[in-house]
């Protein structure tokens, strides 16, 4: 099995399988324009830095067997939270910085199923909370005015009674 | 959550786990925020007409047109029809009938120009009458570009008049050129009771029904008719009907077909003009293969019209695979149809999947689910 060096933003070099690190689209399509051959030279990752690097890859070695997702997905199916496997569930239990940088990086790197499990695990964390907690949860600042606020208000009791 | 660009912040909150009220909560949480779930907080709207005109159901009205733009889905019930607009289509309304609802529900709609998917009912009404029908069905076709589904359902009251020739003039039609984006159109139309009048209108109900969606239906893949007007009916009466020149609904390519028109002797190439060879799903009745099958009929298809026709799906029956009677049809029907790998009894919810002997006399091999 052939080995690929990945380059993080803070210049650390990582050894990943081929078939590992071609979880990333981005990254594949790199090695077919290339003809696949990279041996001999690290892969820049300008925007991830080593330590979220090293746990895109320990996600990507994990589902290195998945099937591919299904590439022209209904853009009208929300996607469930209760999907999220245990293995997974168990992966993002990380502080919010890092599982912000992680979906960050699954974006950039265009991973899918890893930010659609990054982005679910943010929605559960979202899920039943009023805007003061929530607020508080990810340390926003309300920037509304009374007068907005009110506005907001009133447009949405419907979704309210 | 600062750092996360806003598309992944749109994405987040389009989990389908957060409820309208999480998505209400989110909305106030930052002006960011507020920009962020609209779109999905507004996605859906269900009105039932004309209740959410009056006191909560109004402001829950007015905040869905405020946002009407992000409305995509669009899920519509009238209950009640008050003040009529006789011989009134859109554009035509007449200066004394500002207040009649077909103007006020017409100008409802006109706040959703962004719709994809539309489910209009009107349920044993007898007060919409069928110009009004048709302007409300030619506004879906002619001003929601984006549809990508219409289901319109239709349930008269058994007080409702017929249609008749004098219902629509083309001129008051709104011109209907292909919609790109329209997959899907079901019509489903239902009286309670049959009789002549029913029957002698039916030509007049589908040449208004052609007129009124023209083009827009011609890259529909998934047509879906149901037009059961005419329950009751003499024979002899129905035999004029199968006779009958209809204009024919131009559709490019139907990949599937639900099909059920009373009488069910008129068949759809009758009505429909595509190429049936491209279907693959046929969806109706017992009685549809039985008709299309008694070959004393006139005007009845030949099946081999659907040659590519992979499923055969049967609508009714509820005890039909007991029925002796019914497997010896469907043997002869699935006989004629060479290239049909999987039979549906939807009432029952069988599936099977269709072997074939030497001398292509179908063998049924029950499967508890098939892979289409």
């Amino acid at each position: 099995m052939s080995t690929i060096k990945l380059l993080s933003s803070d210049n650390a070099e990582l050894a990943v399988d081929k078939e590992v690190a071609e979880r990333s689209i981005l990254i594949k399509n790199m090695l077919e324009d290339v003809g696949g051959d990279m041996s001999d030279q690290a892969i820049p990752i300008p925007n991830v830095n080593e330590a979220v690097l090293r746990k895109v890859i320990e996600w990507c070695e994990h589902h290195k067997s998945d099937p591919p997702p299904p590439a022209d997905e209904d853009s009208d199916s929300r996607k469930k939270s209760t999907d999220i496997e245990e293995w997974d569930q168990k992966f993002m239990q990380v502080d919010q910085e890092m599982l912000f940088e992680i979906i960050l990086a699954a974006n950039y790197l265009d991973i899918k199923p890893l930010l659609d499990v990054g982005c679910k695990t943010v929605a559960n964390m979202i899920k039943g909370k009023s805007p003061e907690e929530i607020r508080k949860t990810f340390n926003i600042q309300n920037d509304f005015t009374p007068e907005e606020e009110d506005q907001i208000r009133r447009e949405n009791e419907w979704a309210e009674e | 959550m600062d750092s996360l660009p806003t598309e992944i912040l749109v994405q987040i909150l389009d989990d389908a786990e957060l409820e309208v009220e999480d998505l209400a909560a989110l909305s106030k949480v930052s002006r960011r925020w507020h920009q962020a779930v609209i779109p999905n907080l507004y996605k859906r709207y269900t009105l039932r007409y004309p209740d959410e005109l009056h006191a909560a159901g109004r402001k829950k009205l007015e905040s869905f047109q405020k946002y009407g733009s992000h409305v995509k889905h669009l899920n519509l019930h009238i209950t009640q029809w008050n003040k009529r607009g006789e011989g009134l289509i859109e554009g035509e309304l007449q200066k004394d009938n500002a207040e009649a609802d077909i103007y006020n529900y017409l100008d409802i709609l006109h706040s959703f120009p962004e719709v994809t998917t539309v489910e209009h009912y009107d349920m044993h009404l007898r007060d919409i009458n069928w110009s009004e029908f048709w302007a409300i069905l030619n506004h879906f076709l002619s001003k929601k570009r984006k549809l990508t589904s219409l289901i319109i359902r239709r349930r008269l009251s058994y007080s409702s008049r017929p249609c008749a020739e004098g219902d629509l003039e083309p001129v008051e039609l709104h011109p209907t050129p292909p919609l790109q984006q329209l997959k899907r159109f079901s019509l489903r139309i239902n009286t309670p009771t049959g009789g002549s009048d029913n029957l002698t209108s039916f030509p007049f109900f589908y040449e208004n029904f052609v007129r009124v969606v023209g083009n827009s239906c011609k890259r529909v893949t998934k047509l879906e008719l149901f037009l059961n007007i005419f329950e009751l009916a003499k024979s002899e009466k129905l035999e004029d009907l199968w006779g009958m020149q209809f204009p024919l609904l131009p559709v490019d390519n139907v990949k599937e077909l639900s099909y059920e028109v009373l009488p069910g002797a008129i068949p759809p190439p009758n009505l429909i003009d595509t190429d049936f060879s491209q279907v693959e799903v046929l969806r109706g009745p017992y009685w549809v293969c039985g008709r299309w099958l008694d070959w004393a009929l006139p005007a009845v298809p030949d099946l081999q019209i659907f040659q590519k026709l992979r499923v055969l799906e049967v609508t009714d029956q509820p005890y039909a695979s007991r029925d002796k009677d019914f497997w010896n049809l469907i043997e002869k029907v699935v006989r004629q149809l060479p290239s049909v790998k999987f039979l549906v009894l939807e009432e029952e919810e069988l599936r099977f999947e269709v072997a074939r002997k030497p001398d292509g006399c179908p063998v049924w091999v029950e499967r508890p689910y098939l892979l289409l």
